[in-house]
């Protein structure tokens, strides 16, 4: 579903240019569990966001389920914001002024899903992470762990196809983090989300099962878990 | 989407209540002003609408071609005279089937009208006959408008005149009688005119039988001003087309070649500019508005407005860092910029919805005041309910775009990945601060403009209120002598012999005279032909108005020579006549063209006229058609009993006439009345668009002293002192406000010269206004700012540094 040939991301840096992405070719199949690792500054919130379309490449092509992006329109973007991709963040990002219910629901009006659609909808998902007592809580007021429940929720509430999450447990302590980690992995096997997710830890990177190794823009490794021995690909 | 999107907006405003205050009560300000404004133009636009026929009714104005450089005067622009010369009327009827009626009404000085043992003067009445009836439309209440003024000896009553004179009881057929003398029986009751009609009265009264004769008359009398004429058309007529006839006929006329000195045509003025385009009209009914006021308003509400709209941006703007990650949040989850464009729009028309009720109140109090310097009966409730509803809606709806959609333009274009950086802030807005710079310039230019504007139409109602012109008009009451008749002579003897009069005279008294009395005289020199202004007066008029003697002697009684042969001359009517020695003793051609006079006495020059206008050359000559103004100059420090005694003389003389006068120094300053509305709309106009703009930089000031609480915290920590953080903070915004006094004082400074060109005596706007503007702009500015650079300076650093 996710297809990018030579996808390159430059600043103009007065008369040099600074690379962030050098030719990076990635193949990711519906249902996969993708990792990207590496130090800082490799790039790998650069290739999330235009994995997501929040971003556009400087050169190379990407396609998103056999559409090319560079062609698409603003307007299709945010169609498939709205029904296909889900974002969850480090910082979580909920929306301050809403409760845990509004943020739940905020993606579903975008949708134009009606009143009593959303609705139940949200119900379900308040249900299913156990949120139905925070409903009415402002984002100030839930501990972190609670907090990226709520994004993972957000992401998850417009079934999308694939979830991509940038350091989704970056700010948690260890135990929440196991939980974030299950709950990701849970939807990858039983819904068949695809997922990719940003870490730089090592043991996160665990619950996936393929990694991708970025540094300096270069895609410097590509491989399954399961298959320590899989091609290296260099440059 | 609707729900979500107010839900949002409503958060959003409690959360930060200083910025909700600043924008809610700076667009209540701005909305007031602006409904107070419309609400006033809107009833100076509908004067006269009111009648069936309005589009069709015309004003017959004898306009000056003279010294016109700008070829043919527009309708708009029309200069000249309403008063028309008798026989027009019949003229027009006869010869152009397009004038459907023709109608000539004259105003009628306060009459003493009286029923019974009450008299009462009532202020406005009209002589007119049934052809008024046929081309305006007032409500008939009692009687029939066919015939009710169509004999001589009729009245029509409006519903209050009817009220005080007669009760509650049925009026017509019963009698009222007019000066004392004659009697009137009631034809009918008419509806009190509306305020919007320039025509203004409480009675009319039907020609007289040589009235009728002369206004109706066959033959035109070119040569004489007589009264307003005004014309209903046959539908269908281009007027335009009928002028052009008119004119032709008028070129042919009999008599019409060399009817006036001046030059003059006749133009049809349609009676809906009566009101708004008549300032260079002379003679003609009612008080007038005048257009330019309407515009100026209009723009005043509009920038008060607009600053109030510009305190919405820049607190936006301003803000805009801390909404980034929304919006880039939102579209992550699927928000296009439509969706974020119309949230944003929303928050801006609610805020704006916020400030609606508090712009009525504000309006509802304001509206006593402004009433009662403008002269107006405006009332919120004057306009129908709906039309109202639908004109607030639409003034939230447009106020709430004006503001928002530049913020909301700017806001839904973040793009998500570089607001959703770690960090969370990543928009710090360059371009935004330098466009809010610009704005804040704007406000305070425009703001020190008004302030400016204030200042100069005050120190040139001080001018002209407190100029030296040439005479002196305190203690001069002036008053009616025609009620008098034969007797006024002992009347004027008996006050003469009391010692709380110092001099009694007649005449027209200067300061407030008009163009008119003029005539042509020929320098003996040059040969040029000059106007000198005419004053035919009483004796003891030089006494009674302080007039300086500079040489020769003022009239005397005693010399029969000085009723017929002598004039007084001013100064500069010297040089116009072109005297050369000493001019008293010489002969000039008498002022009417009727024999020599020889010059008596010559008179420093003084104001004849209000301070509009230059001050002319006079010759005075001893009055022989008996003016109906009386003189009276009280003794000094015995104003109230010299009134007294005036008053109890007059009671002697007329016990069943009441005496009412008016004192010369309010008639020449109430020459000034508009320029004096003028100085306090300023004022008020002024301290309302500088406090707006002072709250969006109390705003931005709260904002600027939060964002930079971490600096503010090191740089305490290094050492700096409170004083100098706060200078730190306020040095920005005191910056902007001293470049918009440099831009907004040079404008204002050339607006307000040309303004003052309706003066010909001007007082020097020097460097002091200027400086004072500019000091006051400031101050207040330093105000708005340094509360918060204060405050901010003096936080504990330990403190703001533990937050970071």
């Amino acid at each position: 579903m996710i297809h990018t040939r030579n996808l390159t991301k430059a600043y103009r840096n007065g008369f040099s240019r600074t690379f962030v992405l050098r030719q990076v070719d990635l193949d990711i199949d519906e249902g996969e569990f993708v990792t990207i690792q590496g130090p800082s500054g490799a790039g790998k919130t650069t290739l999330l966001h235009i994995l997501g379309l929040l971003d556009a490449p400087t050169d190379g092509s990407y396609e998103f389920m056999g559409e090319p992006v560079y062609e698409m329109s603003e307007n299709r973007r945010t169609e498939i914001h709205r029904s296909q991709i889900g974002f969850v963040f480090q910082a979580y990002h909920l929306i301050d002024d809403l409760t845990v219910y509004e943020n739940l629901e905020t993606p579903l009006i975008y949708k134009g899903l009606s009143g009593p659609e959303r609705e139940s909808k949200v119900a379900d998902m308040l249900d299913r992470f156990s949120l139905v007592a925070k409903q009415d809580l402002f984002p100030n007021q839930l501990s972190g762990g609670q907090q990226q429940l709520v994004g993972v929720a957000r992401a998850l509430i417009i079934e999308p196809t694939v979830i991509l999450a940038d350091e989704p447990t970056g700010n948690l302590q260890s135990q929440q983090s196991e939980e974030i980690m299950e709950t990701m992995t849970r939807l990858n096997e039983t819904d068949d989300v695809t997922i990719v997710q940003v870490t730089h830890s090592e043991k996160l990177a665990r619950y996936g099962e393929r990694i991708v190794e970025l540094d300096d823009g270069w895609v410097e490794d590509d491989y399954q878990i399961d298959q320590p021995e899989a091609v290296k690909t260099g440059h | 989407m609707l729900r979500n999107y107010l839900k949002i907006a409503l958060r959003t405003l409690k959360r930060h209540p200083a910025h909700t205050t600043v924008n809610v009560v700076g667009l209540a300000a701005g909305l007031a002003v602006c409904l107070v404004i419309g609400l006033y133009v809107q009833h100076e636009l509908s004067y006269d609408r009111f009648h069936r026929n309005s589009d069709r009714i015309h004003r017959v104005v004898r306009a000056d071609t003279a010294g016109d450089a700008f070829g043919p005067t527009s309708v708009r622009r029309l200069e000249g005279s309403a008063q028309s010369p008798p026989g027009l009327a019949q003229s027009l009827t006869s010869r152009f089937p397009e004038v459907e009626h023709a109608t000539v009404v004259a105003p009628v000085s306060e009459p003493l009208l009286g029923r019974g043992e009450d008299r009462l003067y009532v202020d406005r009445v009209l002589r007119a006959d049934t052809s008024f009836l046929d081309v305006f439309s007032f409500d008939f209440r009692r009687g029939d408008p066919a015939t009710a003024l169509d004999a001589p000896g009729r009245i029509v009553l409006t519903e209050s005149l009817a009220g005080r004179l007669f009760g509650t009881t049925n009026p017509v057929g019963k009698t009222v009688v007019y000066e004392n003398e004659a009697e009137y029986e009631v034809a009918g009751v008419v509806a009190d005119p509306p305020s919007t009609s320039h025509l203004q009265f409480e009675a009319l009264l039907s020609l007289t039988s040589p009235q009728r004769d002369t206004r109706y008359g066959s033959t035109i009398d070119w040569n004489f001003y007589g009264d307003p004429l005004y014309l209903e058309l046959q539908e269908g007529t281009e007027a335009h087309a009928l002028e052009t006839k008119i004119r032709a006929f008028e070129r042919t006329a009999d008599g019409a070649s060399e009817h006036s000195e001046e030059t003059a045509e006749l133009r049809l003025q349609p009676l809906t500019h009566i009101h708004l385009y008549s300032a260079g009209i002379r003679g003609g009914i009612g008080t007038q508005g005048d257009i330019r006021y309407l515009y100026f308003f209009g723009l005043i509400g509009l920038i008060i407005l607009g600053i109030a709209c510009i305190n919405y941006v820049n607190l936006a703007t301003a803000r805009a860092a801390r909404r980034a990650r929304e919006v880039g949040v939102r579209k992550t989850v699927g928000a296009g910029q439509p969706q974020l464009v119309g949230q944003f729009l929303g928050e801006s028309v609610l805020t704006a919805a916020l400030a609606l009720p508090l712009a009525l109140g504000l309006a509802w109090a304001a509206l006593p005041v402004v009433n009662d310097l403008v002269g107006t009966t405006l009332r919120l409730g004057n306009v129908p309910p709906i039309f109202s509803l639908g004109a607030a809606m639409g003034l939230v709806g447009l106020v709430g775009l004006a503001a928002g959609s530049y913020p909301a333009f700017v806001l839904s274009r973040f793009r998500p990945s570089s607001v959703l950086e770690r960090s969370g802030v990543g928009a710090s807005g360059g371009k935004g601060s330098w466009l809010r710079r610009g704005l804040v310039v704007v406000q305070f230019a425009a703001s020190v403009a008004l302030i400016l504007a204030t200042v100069v139409v005050y120190l040139q109602l001080q001018y002209v209120q407190t100029k030296n012109l040439g005479f002196d008009e305190e203690r001069v009451i002036t008053f009616e002598k025609g009620p008098l008749g034969d007797q006024y002579e002992a009347f004027a003897t008996a006050l003469r012999g009391q010692s709380a009069t110092h001099s009694v005279s007649t005449g027209q008294p200067p300061g407030v005279g008009h163009l008119r009395a003029r005539t042509r005289v020929e320098n003996a020199i040059t040969g040029e032909t000059n106007r000198v202004s005419v004053l035919m007066v009483g004796y003891d008029y030089v006494e009674t108005l302080g007039l300086q003697l500079e040489a020769g002697r003022s009239f005397a009684r005693d010399r029969s020579s000085d009723a017929e042969q002598s004039v007084l001359l001013t100064e500069s009517a010297v040089q116009s006549y072109g005297l050369t020695g000493n001019p008293v003793g010489q002969t000039i051609p008498g002022p009417y063209g009727d024999g020599d006079v020889r010059v008596i006495g010559v008179l420093d020059d003084f104001h004849n006229r209000s301070l509009h206008y230059a001050r002319q050359p006079v010759v005075i000559g001893i009055d022989r058609a008996a003016t109906n103004t009386a003189l009276v100059r009280l003794a000094p420090g015995a104003m109230q009993n010299g009134l007294d005694a005036v008053r109890s003389t007059w009671a002697e003389f007329l016990p069943d006439r009441p005496f009412t006068y008016s004192f010369l120094d309010q008639r020449i300053k109430a020459q000034y009345r508009a320029e004096q509305r003028l100085a306090t709309l300023f004022g008020l106009f002024a301290g309302l668009a500088i406090v707006v703009a002072g709250l969006g930089l109390f705003g931005l000031a709260t904002f600027t002293a939060q964002q930079r609480t971490g600096e503010i915290g090191i740089r305490k920590a290094l050492g700096a002192t409170t004083t100098q953080i706060a200078g730190l903070l306020s040095r920005e915004f005191l910056q902007l406000v001293g470049l918009a006094v440099l831009i907004g004082l040079p404008g204002a400074y050339i607006a307000l010269q040309r303004w003052l060109r309706d003066f010909e005596y001007r007082v020097d706007v020097g460097a002091e206004a200027l400086v004072l503007t500019g000091l006051v702009a400031m101050g207040l500015a330093l105000l708005a700012v340094s509360y918060q650079a204060i405050r901010a300076a003096r936080l504990d650093p330990a403190h703001t540094l533990r937050d970071e």
